[in-house]
């Protein structure tokens, strides 16, 4: 019946604001196979003890979803959305608002091709032609897989792309139905089994992709409860520092929270950094460094047709807000 | 050709009347201005999209301006959509649901009858047949991903499907409305079996596999959106999965209308060919 009641209210007005109300459930999007330090409050609950809220943790497999679910009005705040989503998204005009870095993971994103193939970076150019590759669209995988065609000296038209999800990209990586499969998490460690890799994370990083995911929230929800954004904020940051003092005490929670065995959680959490507030709150990151990446992306994202058009610096800057951060104690 | 799309049409509509006169109130037969209102409709909505794209009511997220969607349509039909023609991409959804609506009535009408007149077969297949009919095809995809790889058979696969076990079952129920004392009469008149099945239980069930025919090919529609989502390269679904990831609205509701409109037509030619090919349909009981 709410929902019936939102997309009345989006249809007549629309916008998707309903008048102001004490908030009593707060919704939070998510990646399952995709462990982060704050998932120990998640299982312990402290965001539900600490807000006095009742916290729906909604579990997505792409930050596109999690995109579509705010603008409707079923998630107040998307924890650990990757970068590419919410780019696409602002630039198509949803008022979205990045307010911190979930993790970082360069290493956790990558394409791996047949092994048989024998492809290497000097050699791509010429071995890739005609080669069909799976991979999620609109996403860091697809931008990623994007960019490294472009440094590799790949045509991407010379290439043919399927668009999947990422647990169907694997699938089909191993059975052979495609020459190279990109994802991420669980998929890609599966993929990884059978392929190998033709530029590290660590070579990726070195042309200047960044990888991360983020924090969202709607721009209408940052406005009406600050203080709830204040909050999740302040307890992701504690349960970074306590994660990051000491790493292994959370696993076993963490393998539960993320529903993957011990082994892969270990496997993953190791390619994840969480940055704490002072390192997020650097030129590198939220003062400046994703402000200029932000423009980047949409822009090469035109230059490669998939987006009509990208705003300008400006209008992306003040999608960026580092102000609930900065009051994190 | 236009009379025998508005006789199709029509064919439903005179039988529905006839059945309302025999209840008496013969003011409801002759509505007034007919088809009139079928355009009024669309005229209105049309109107409705157009006014609230012009004044902004709704966020171009949720629902794009008319203009947008036909700007969409002229780039996509001259430049195509990710390496291939509009044309391409209607045309190889158009086959994939063809396909699949085929090869389910090539299995599913053989089951049906099997189910309807034999006993043996009916205990061997009826478990079978109850047991998958409510599995929603979709939930098999990453099965079939597994069995079949990415290629056609995948997507054919799934829509066969979605065809076969509401064919099997109109077919069934066409078959078991058959009169017996139809039966009976081409029996004493020293009819064989053969002659039983293919003149009095075949003729009777048409009219039912006929309705199963549209029923399943608009189930197929459905489903060949979500089909293309696995591994789609090309197709009209995977237009709209592809646009829908970067929130291009607009796309997504032209491949939308686009589908609506493919399917329409050959819901029109089929409603022509159950008129032509039954046209005792709602005359025999």
């Amino acid at each position: 019946m709410k929902t019936i009641h939102k997309i009345a209210a989006a249809l007549l007005f629309g916008t998707i604001s309903l008048p102001s109300f004490a908030l009593d459930e707060l919704n939070i999007a998510y990646f399952l196979e995709w462990p982060s330090a704050n998932q120990v409050a998640q299982l312990e609950e402290t965001f539900d003890k600490r807000m006095g809220l009742k916290v729906n943790w909604r579990s997505f497999d792409n930050g596109n979803a999690m995109t579509a679910a705010m603008l409707a009005g079923d998630i107040d705040i998307a924890y650990s959305q990757g970068f590419v989503p919410f780019v696409v998204g602002v630039s198509k005009g949803a008022d979205l608002k990045l307010i911190g870095v979930a993790m970082t993971y360069s290493e956790n994103d990558n394409c791996v091709a047949n092994k048989s193939l024998d492809i290497t970076q000097e050699n791509a150019k010429t071995k890739l032609v005609g080669k069909r590759i799976g991979t999620p669209t609109g996403n860091v995988t697809h931008y990623k897989l994007l960019r490294m065609l472009d440094h590799l000296g790949v045509n991407k038209d010379d290439v043919r792309i399927l668009s999947m999800s990422n647990a169907d990209a694997s699938a089909a990586f191993v059975r052979g139905d495609v020459d190279m499969g990109c994802g991420f998490g669980g998929a890609l460690n599966r993929m990884k089994k059978e392929g190998s890799l033709i530029m590290t994370g660590a070579e990726q990083e070195a042309i200047g992709l960044k990888v991360f995911d983020i924090v969202s929230v709607t721009g209408d929800f940052a406005e009406k409860h600050p203080d709830v954004v204040r909050q999740f904020m302040q307890i992701t940051e504690d349960a970074n520092l306590a994660y990051n003092r000491y790493p292994e005490r959370f696993y076993s929670v963490l393998s539960k929270a993320s529903g993957m065995e011990l082994e892969d959680t270990i496997d993953t959490l190791g390619k994840f950094t969480f940055l704490d507030k002072s390192e997020q709150l650097s030129t590198q990151w939220m003062l400046g460094g994703i402000q200029k990446f932000t423009k980047e992306v949409a822009d090469f994202f035109v230059e490669q047709g998939q987006l009509p058009r990208s705003l300008s610096q400006e209008q992306y800057d003040k999608t960026i807000d580092a102000g609930f951060l900065a009051e994190v104690r | 050709m236009m009379k025998n799309i508005l006789r199709a049409l029509n064919a439903e509509n005179t039988e529905n009347q006839r059945k309302i006169v025999s209840f008496g109130d013969s003011s409801l037969v002759e509505a007034p201005g007919g088809r009139i209102w079928t355009f009024a409709s669309i005229a209105f909505l049309l109107l409705l999209w157009i006014l609230s794209g012009t004044f902004g009511w709704v966020n171009p997220l949720f629902w794009p301006p008319i203009g947008d969607v036909w700007h969409q349509l002229n780039v996509i039909a001259s430049e195509g959509y990710r390496n291939a023609t509009l044309l391409e991409h209607i045309g190889i959804s158009v086959y994939r649901v063809l396909m699949g609506f085929l090869l389910g009535c090539m299995v599913g009408i053989p089951l049906g009858f099997a189910l309807a007149l034999s006993k043996v077969m009916n205990r061997i297949f009826d478990p079978i047949v109850e047991f998958f009919r409510p599995m929603p095809p979709l939930a098999l995809i990453p099965l079939v991903i597994l069995w079949l790889g990415i290629g056609e058979s995948a997507k054919i696969f799934l829509l066969f499907l979605a065809a076969l076990w509401i064919m099997a079952l109109a077919t069934r129920s066409g078959a078991l409305s058959t009169n017996i004392a139809k039966v009976y009469a081409a029996y004493t008149l020293n009819a064989n079996k053969r002659q039983i099945l293919f003149r009095i239980i075949l003729p009777n069930a048409l009219p039912e596999i006929f309705t199963g025919m549209r029923v399943s090919m608009g189930v197929c529609w459905g489903t060949v959106v979500a089909a293309e989502l696995v591994a789609a390269e090309s197709g009209i679904g995977m237009m709209i999965m592809v646009a829908s990831k970067f929130l291009s609205t607009d796309i997504v509701v032209l491949g939308v209308i686009l589908i609506s409109l493919v399917a329409y037509a050959i819901d029109i030619f089929m409603r022509i060919m159950e008129v032509r090919l039954i046209p005792w349909r709602g005359k025999s009981s």
